[in-house]
C-alpha cells in the first residue's frame, strides 16, 4: 500500500489549516447556554440575542442572527449558511441577520479552502436549525400545556395545531434559550420537496451594503489613534537589510512629515510557519505618507546566494528536465515501460505553467490593536483560527490574549490562506501599545510577495496497442510542494498535491504509472484556486485532444473511450488509496458516469462539431476536482494571429446545490479567472525578483476580453460538494483544444500570449 | 486651502497634502471608505469617483488638481439622483431602505458582485459611462467600461448596465 497522506492530514501537520485546538467533535456536543458557555459569542452579537446553539441566536424582536463560522470572499458562503439555517429552523428571512464568527476552536474548522464549506457544514447547519427549532417547539408546548406534537413552527412562529393559536419566535425566545437542546435522533429534517431556501436563488445578504459603499473590509474599520504602516520587503526570499548601507536613507525618512517611526523588520525566527518578509516598515499618520516615505526608502539588501541567482525561464527549463529524472511513483497498475516499448504508436508531450499570482481586488490591509494585554485583530483572512495560532507562534502572546476577527474579504483566492500579512502587522503594532495600528500592502507588494502558485511541468506519454486502443499511459509532474516554501528544502510534491487532478484520472488503462519529481523552491508557493489541478488539468485535457486527433478520432470519443464503462473510480486494485479531498469513498464515490454527463452536456449544447471550420473553432475539456465534475467548452476565433474567445459553455455536477444563482457566478467567475490565467497569466523571477509589479505588466481580464458565458447546473440530490474552485482548472485544456480546432498551434507551454494576441 | 465639493458638501484641505491623491483624502480625512484602493496607478478602477460628473480614478488625481471641482462618490450616487430615484429598495437582511441610483437598483437585480470590492467604482464608472452612452451596444461597453473585476463579474455587469439603460431611458 502506498502511502497516502490526505490533504487535510498535511494541512494538520504545516498548521496551515487548523491547530491541534480545534476540537473534533461533531456539532451537537457545542451545544451549551450561555450561561455556562464555552460557545465564543461574536462581538457583534447583541447582548439581548438568545443562544441557542453556535450558530443560533434569537432575540426577542423575532430578529434571528446566524452565525457564519467561514469567511465571505465573494463566494457567498455568509447568504449560503444563512439558507441552510433558516430552513430548518422555519424561519422568515427578513428577519435573518448573518454574524460574522471571530477565529474560535469550538466551531472546528474555520478553514475557508478546498471549496468545501458546504460540503463540511450542510449537515450539521441543518442540524443546528432544525435544534432551535425543536427547542421553540417545546417552550411553545410548555407555553400552551399541551404535547410538543402539537406544536409546529413554520414561518417564524409556532403554530398550535388543534386550534392555530401562534407565538412568534420572539415571544418563545426568552424561555425555549433555556430548555436543553435535543439530542441527535430527537430532530427533523424538511424533504427536499418541502424546501423554501435551499436550492433557491437568494440575494446576497452583503448585496445592499455593496451597491452602497457601505460594505466593510479590513482597511474601511475606523478606529480612533489610528496610526499608518507600509512595509518595504526583501525582493529576493530570504534576503535581510544592510542596516549599515541603508542608514542614512532610513534617517532621511525618519524626518519626513507625517512619519512616526521607521521600523526595521529582522528575519523572524519564530515558529510560525508564514514568517514575515524581512524589511522595513515606516508608521505614519496617514496611508498616503507611509506609502510616500516608503518609496523615498533606499534599502541596502544583504543577498543570499542561494535565490540571488534564480531566474524563472531556466527554472521551468529544468523542472522540465526533471522529468526525465528517475522520479518518485505514486501509483502504478501492469508494466507501463514494457507496455509502451511494444507500442507502435506512442505519443509523448510536456507541458508547462509559469507562476501565478492571486492578485485579489483588495490587497491585504490588517488593523490591530494591541492594548498592552489583548491583541485585537481585524483582517480578511481565509482561516481566522489558524491566524490566532500563528500569531501565538510568531508572537509569543498568550493564545487566549489574542481576538481575530473578520471583515469582507476583498477576493482572495487562496492568497489570504497564508497570514503572513496578519503578522507582521501585529509585530509592528506591538511597539504601539495603545494604538490602533492599520497595515496597508500596495499592489506592488501583492504581485511581488506573493505565495504563487509555482511553475510547473507535466509530461505525459500514452501507447495504442493494435486495436487503437490506449493500453499505456505515463503521467510525470514535477513542481516545488507547497511544503518546500515551509521546509527550506527540496521536496517531492506531496500526495494530496498529486491527488489534485493527475493521479486520480478517471481512465481504464491496462498499464498506468503516475509518477511525480521534486524542485527547490526559490520563492514562496501557496494556495491559488484550484491549486495543482490548473495545471494537470491543463495537460491531461490537452493530451487526450492530441491522441484524439492523433488517431483520428473525435474528441468526446477518444475522453469515452479512455474514460470506459460506467464504474465507481477507487484504484483499489493498483494498491492506491485514493484520498478523495479528505472524504470517504462511500460518502462521495468518483462517479465516471458524472463525468461523462457534463462532457456530453457540453458537446451537445456548444454544438462544437459545426462550429470548426478556418478561423474558428470548439475545444471540450473535463475535469473530477473536491468531488465536483466539470466539463467546459469555449468557442474562439482566430484572425492574423489575434484571438478572441467567443464563448464559453460549463456544466457542473456539485451534488446538492445551495444557491444555484451563487454556484453560478462562482462558475463564471472561474471561467474568467482561469482565461486570464490562460492567455496572459505570467509571474517571472530575474535574479531572484519579481519582474511585474501591477496591473500594466500582470494583466488579467478586463470586459473587452470576456466571452459570452452560460453555466448549467445539474440537477443532482447527492451530497454538496465543491463549487468555488473546480471549474477553474477545465478551461485551459479547452481554450487551446479550441485554438488547434480553429486551425492555429497547439500550445503547450502557458500562456497564450507568447503565441497570440489577446 | 483648496476648497472643493465631494457629495454637495463643501471641503477643504490643506496646501501641504497638495500631493495627495484623492483617494485617500476621501478614505482617511473624509471617512468615505466606500472608494476603494486597488493599485494605485489608475489600472483597476476600484477608486473610480465622479468629478464634475466625469468618471475619473482618484487614486491618480491629487488634491491640487481639485480647486472649485464637484465630487461625487459611491456615498453620493443613491441620494443625488433626486427627483430620477427608482422605487425604494429592501435586500436580504438589511433594515434600511434606500433610495437606489437605477445603475445601484440594476446591480441588485442581477445580484452582479461577488466579494464586492470593486462594485462601487464599478457602479461609478458604469454612471457615468450612462449618461454619455444612454443606450450602449455590447462593443460601446466592451470599449468603455475598463475596471477590473478579479471576481469575474463582467458577464453580470454588462447585463446590469443595459438593464439600467434600459430603465433611465
Amino acid at each position: 500500500m502506498i502511502k497516502n497522506l490526505s490533504r487535510r492530514r498535511f494541512l494538520q501537520l504545516t498548521g496551515i489549516s487548523t491547530t491541534g485546538l480545534v476540537l473534533g467533535a461533531s456539532g451537537l456536543a457545542y451545544w451549551r447556554h450561555r450561561k455556562n458557555s464555552f460557545i465564543p459569542l461574536p462581538a457583534e452579537l447583541p447582548e439581548s440575542a438568545q443562544t441557542f446553539n453556535l450558530f443560533v441566536h434569537i432575540e426577542t424582536d423575532d430578529t434571528v442572527h446566524i452565525v457564519v463560522h467561514r469567511s465571505e470572499m465573494g463566494q457567498g458562503i455568509r447568504t449560503g449558511f444563512a439558507q441552510v439555517v433558516a430552513e430548518e429552523l422555519q424561519a422568515d428571512w427578513q428577519h435573518i441577520v448573518v454574524v460574522q464568527a471571530d477565529g474560535a476552536s469550538s466551531y472546528g474548522s474555520q478553514s475557508t479552502d478546498s471549496s468545501r464549506s458546504m460540503r463540511d457544514n450542510y449537515q450539521r447547519l441543518r442540524e443546528m436549525g432544525a435544534s432551535a427549532r425543536h427547542m421553540l417547539e417545546h417552550a411553545a408546548a410548555k407555553y400552551w400545556g399541551i404535547s410538543p406534537d402539537l406544536c409546529q413552527a413554520q414561518n417564524h412562529q409556532v403554530v398550535r395545531q388543534d386550534n392555530l393559536a401562534t407565538l412568534r419566535f420572539g415571544e418563545l425566545a426568552l424561555t425555549a434559550a433555556t430548555l436543553s437542546p435535543p439530542s441527535l435522533p430527537e430532530l427533523t429534517f424538511k424533504n427536499k420537496d418541502q424546501f423554501k431556501y435551499i436550492g433557491k436563488k437568494i440575494p446576497s445578504v452583503d448585496l445592499n451594503d455593496i451597491v452602497l459603499g457601505q460594505a466593510k473590509y479590513s482597511a474601511d474599520l475606523q478606529f480612533p489613534n489610528t496610526l499608518y504602516a507600509c512595509i518595504q520587503r526583501s525582493p529576493v526570499l530570504g534576503d535581510e537589510v544592510d542596516h549599515a548601507g541603508s542608514a542614512e536613507s532610513i534617517a532621511d525618512v525618519n524626518g519626513l512629515s507625517g512619519v512616526r517611526k521607521v521600523h526595521p523588520i529582522g528575519i523572524p525566527t519564530s515558529k510560525s510557519q508564514f514568517k514575515p518578509l524581512a524589511g522595513i516598515a515606516v508608521v505614519a499618520d496617514s496611508t498616503w505618507q507611509a506609502l510616500k516615505a516608503k518609496r523615498a526608502l533606499n534599502i541596502q539588501w544583504k543577498n543570499k546566494e542561494e535565490h540571488s541567482k534564480f531566474n524563472s525561464d531556466d527554472y521551468i527549463q529544468e523542472l522540465k528536465n526533471n522529468l526525465n529524472k528517475s522520479g518518485k511513483i505514486l501509483r502504478q497498475k501492469g508494466d507501463t515501460q514494457a507496455a509502451l516499448n511494444r507500442s507502435n504508436n506512442k505519443h509523448s508531450a510536456a507541458y508547462t505553467l509559469p507562476y501565478l499570482a492571486q492578485a485579489p481586488m483588495e490587497p491585504m490591509a490588517v488593523v490591530v490593536l494591541y492594548d498592552k494585554k489583548n491583541i485585537n485583530v481585524w483582517a480578511g483572512v481565509q482561516d481566522p483560527q489558524n491566524t490566532k495560532w500563528q500569531l501565538h507562534l510568531h508572537l509569543g502572546h498568550d493564545y487566549d490574549d489574542i481576538h481575530v476577527h473578520v471583515p469582507l474579504l476583498g477576493g482572495s483566492f487562496g492568497r489570504k490562506a497564508s497570514p503572513d500579512f496578519v503578522l507582521e502587522a501585529a509585530e509592528i503594532a506591538m511597539h504601539f501599545p495603545g494604538n490602533t495600528l492599520q497595515l496597508q500592502w500596495s499592489r506592488e507588494d501583492d504581485i511581488q510577495h506573493s505565495y504563487y502558485h509555482s511553475a510547473s511541468a507535466v509530461q505525459l506519454e500514452a501507447g495504442f496497442n493494435d486495436n487503437r486502443e490506449i493500453n499505456a499511459w505515463h503521467a510525470k509532474s514535477c513542481f516545488p510542494s507547497i511544503a518546500a516554501t515551509f521546509s527550506g528544502k527540496e521536496e517531492y510534491p506531496a500526495s494530496w498535491e498529486m491527488e489534485l487532478g493527475l493521479v486520480n484520472t478517471p481512465f481504464v488503462i491496462e498499464h498506468e504509472t503516475v509518477e511525480c519529481f521534486s524542485a527547490v523552491a526559490h520563492t514562496r508557493s501557496g494556495l491559488m484556486r484550484s491549486v495543482s489541478n490548473i495545471q494537470h488539468a491543463f495537460a491531461v485535457g490537452s493530451f487526450v485532444d492530441e491522441l484524439a486527433i492523433a488517431s483520428g478520432r473525435d474528441n468526446v470519443a477518444m475522453w469515452l473511450a479512455m474514460i470506459g464503462r460506467d464504474r465507481y473510480i477507487d484504484y483499489s486494485d493498483h494498491g492506491y488509496e485514493l484520498g478523495n479531498y479528505s472524504e470517504s469513498l462511500t460518502d462521495f464515490p468518483f462517479d465516471n458516469r458524472r463525468l461523462k454527463h457534463v462532457l456530453h452536456w457540453v458537446a451537445e449544447h456548444s454544438s462544437y462539431k459545426a462550429t470548426a471550420s478556418s478561423g474558428s473553432g470548439c475545444g471540450l475539456s473535463c475535469h473530477y476536482s473536491f468531488l465536483t465534475y466539470v466539463g467546459i467548452a469555449v468557442k474562439v476565433r482566430l484572425e492574423q494571429n489575434q484571438l478572441k474567445v467567443d464563448e464559453v459553455h460549463c456544466a457542473i455536477d456539485c451534488g446538492t446545490v445551495v444557491n444555484p444563482d451563487r454556484v453560478i457566478a462562482q462558475s463564471e467567475g472561474a471561467i474568467v479567472m482561469a482565461l486570464s490565467a490562460v492567455l496572459m497569466g505570467n509571474i517571472s523571477f530575474k535574479d531572484g525578483q519579481v519582474e511585474q509589479s501591477n496591473f500594466h505588466d500582470y494583466p488579467v481580464l478586463r470586459m473587452h476580453q470576456t466571452p459570452k458565458i452560460r453555466v448549467h447546473i445539474v440537477n443532482s440530490d447527492t451530497k454538496p460538494t465543491g463549487a468555488g474552485e473546480p471549474v477553474m482548472p477545465v478551461v485551459a485544456a479547452s481554450l487551446t483544444n479550441a485554438i488547434v480546432a480553429a486551425g492555429g498551434e497547439r500550445i503547450r507551454d502557458l500562456p497564450v500570449n507568447k503565441i497570440y494576441r489577446v | 486651502m483648496i476648497k472643493f465639493t465631494v457629495n454637495q458638501k463643501t471641503v477643504e484641505a490643506d496646501d501641504d497634502i497638495a500631493d495627495m491623491p484623492l483617494l485617500w483624502f476621501l478614505r482617511e480625512n473624509q471617512n468615505l471608505k466606500g472608494t476603494k484602493f486597488g493599485c494605485g496607478i489608475g489600472q483597476c478602477g476600484a477608486c473610480t469617483v465622479h468629478m464634475n460628473g466625469n468618471a475619473i480614478r482618484s487614486c491618480s488625481v491629487p488634491l491640487a488638481t481639485l480647486a472649485n471641482a464637484d465630487i461625487t462618490t459611491i456615498e453620493g450616487l443613491a441620494s443625488k439622483v433626486g427627483a430620477d430615484a427608482t422605487t425604494s429598495y429592501q435586500v436580504g437582511s438589511s433594515k434600511q431602505t434606500e433610495t437606489l441610483h437605477p445603475v445601484q437598483q440594476a446591480w441588485v437585480e442581477g445580484d452582479v458582485p461577488q466579494c464586492g470590492y470593486c462594485q462601487p467604482g464599478q457602479i461609478m464608472a458604469a454612471a457615468a459611462f450612462l449618461k454619455q452612452n444612454p443606450a450602449p451596444s455590447d462593443q460601446d461597453i466592451s470599449e468603455g467600461i475598463t475596471n477590473i473585476c478579479r471576481c469575474g463579474s463582467y458577464v453580470r455587469i454588462r447585463q446590469a448596465i443595459k438593464n439600467a439603460a434600459k430603465n433611465m431611458s
